[in-house]
């Protein structure tokens, strides 16, 4: 199967065209260098910062699959409740603006998510002990891949 | 750094590759996609060209494609995430591209890349209330929103292919006991669907005990309904409770009208059960009790089928005048609310009068209401 020029030539039609609309806006904007700043600033942070943590972390606990999806998850959720825990939001005046104790809310989260991948540890344990033959044990253990199946 | 770099990623999973960045690739492509399309129609909705109308029903209409925006959002995180991550190891390639386009197409990740990271993080920033960056939301997210979705499409133009061809390749992936693709997407698509749980309940009610992390709980607030500008930010405590207020109707009518609350409050009044729906994505029904606009428009003398805007005693605000089309005027839904779940308003929730109309976005449900202009 030879690659079709046409979806790269329509891509780049198409998406010249979107990013035209939202570089004029921006340029209306009062502080487009600033915008372009956060958006770069954002990209080499990640790359730069984020993902060779993330990367060396993984490396770590790359014999523990379920240690590794409890951190991938609990990862997630610290950056995502960031702000909330922060409460940078908070205002004197709104009591009904960031109403919650997201700390609590964050823990009782993390607390979900390690006492899923505890008991799928040992469920799987228990199973893999229980019947070696693979086959029989179709969605036993999530070491094997059988995403083709 | 290079070198650090490669020896870190020496050591990968088998899971930087293709197929596993193709199903990540295809569950963003749909995230950013609803964003995107939500998010237009939601920009449509406050700034109406002329050529687009919202219609006044069904009154939920709005709150679903808000509530889906913010939620879609909220549940890409793990996605973008995981797919960067899939497809590290090409950040270091090295030559960094073959050939002139090839050095094109990568130089269009940058808009892609930042720009993806920037929509997600602005949005999850702005419905925590939280603005550390020194320009204003609204318009950054939609110039982003045109940049990083112009970036998308040359992106799958580029990569359709490779797509195909790797969704088509059920090989079976060797890990080698380490974490298998189906572990690792299933964690991606736990990690999406917790965030949701944990945050849906500020729009759907029946959640809000388990949204742990809801940046509001519908049934919190004045007269228990959430509030997103106080009578205070909008520094109209003392003009709220003047005597002298009065309601004035004017513009194109036979009979100006000028009112008093209690006035107001002797005219025929009509319930109904409206929700509030903020930009920022939650929302709350509550029980609305006033004036519908209509008939104040044809105490007035205005004529069946005029258009009307609805000025706030705010003096600063981008939002201190809404405009209703004649349609929403026709609607008897379409009120001036001078009570909330049978009370008089809270000063934060409008007091004396606001505007509250069917299927439409919070920030035009103009509060504090001082004059209604026929036109």
């Amino acid at each position: 199967m030879t690659p079709s020029r046409w979806p790269v030539v329509l891509g780049v039609l198409v998406g010249s065209g979107l990013a035209t609309v939202g570089v004029v806006s921006a340029l209306e904007e009062s502080k487009p260098v600033l915008l372009a700043g956060w958006v770069v600033g954002l990209a080499v942070a990640h790359d730069l910062v984020v993902a060779p943590v993330v990367l060396g972390v993984g490396r770590l606990v790359r014999r523990w699959p379920s240690v590794a999806v409890g951190l991938l998850l609990s990862g997630v959720v610290v950056l995502f409740a960031f702000p909330f825990v922060r409460g940078y939001g908070r205002r004197a005046d709104d009591p009904s603006a960031l109403p919650r104790d997201y700390r609590a809310g964050l823990l009782v989260v993390l607390a979900v998510i390690w006492a899923a991948v505890a008991l799928r540890a040992l469920v799987n344990g228990l199973l893999s002990r229980s019947c070696p033959p693979r086959p029989m044990c179709r969605r036993a253990r999530w070491t094997d891949d059988r995403s083709s199946s | 750094m290079v070198l650090a770099a490669r020896r870190l990623l020496r050591f990968r999973s088998p899971l930087h590759d293709t197929r596993t960045a193709a199903l990540l690739g295809v569950a963003l492509g749909v995230a950013f996609s609803i964003c995107f399309l939500t998010g237009v129609l939601s920009h449509l909705i406050q700034q109406p060209p002329s050529w687009f109308t919202w219609p006044t029903g069904p009154v939920w209409l709005y709150r679903v494609t808000q509530g889906l925006h913010v939620a879609t959002g909220i549940a890409a995180v793990p996605l973008l995430l995981a797919k960067l991550w899939t497809v590290y190891p090409h950040f270091w390639r090295w030559p960094p591209a073959d050939g002139v386009a090839a050095g094109l197409e990568r130089l269009a990740l940058l808009p892609l890349v930042g720009g993806a990271l920037f929509m997600l993080a602005s949005g999850v920033a702005n419905i925590a209330l939280w603005y550390p960056w020194g320009f204003g939301f609204r318009d950054a997210h939609w110039s982003m929103a045109w940049v990083t979705t112009g970036a998308l499409a040359v992106h799958v133009g580029a990569k359709l292919h490779l797509t195909r061809q790797a969704l088509a390749d059920r090989q079976p992936l060797e890990t080698h006991g380490g974490l298998s693709r189906r572990g690792f997407l299933g964690g991606v698509a736990a990690a999406a669907g917790m965030l949701t749980v944990a945050t849906v309940g500020q729009t759907v009610r029946p959640l809000r005990a388990v949204s742990v992390l809801g940046p509001r709980d519908p049934a919190v607030g004045p007269q228990g309904v959430p509030v997103n500008k106080s009578a205070t930010a909008a520094r109209v405590r003392e003009a709220i409770v003047d005597p002298a207020y009065r309601l004035v109707v004017d513009g194109a009518v036979e009979r100006p009208l000028s009112l008093s609350l209690d006035d107001l409050r002797s005219l025929p009044q009509r319930e109904a059960q409206l929700p509030i729906t903020c930009v920022e994505g939650w929302s709350a029904t509550g029980w609305w009790r006033g004036i519908p606009v209509g008939a104040l428009v044809r105490m007035a003398g205005g004529s069946d089928g005029a258009e009307v805007d609805v000025v706030s005693l705010q003096r600063r605000s981008s939002f201190r005048r809404s405009h209703l089309d004649a349609d929403r005027v026709r609607d008897p839904d379409t009120l001036l609310a001078l009570e909330l779940n049978g009370a008089p308003l809270h000063p934060d929730h409008g007091f004396p009068v606001r505007l509250i109309a069917p299927n439409r976005p919070g920030v035009l449900q103009t509060k504090w209401i001082e004059r209604v202009v026929v036109r």
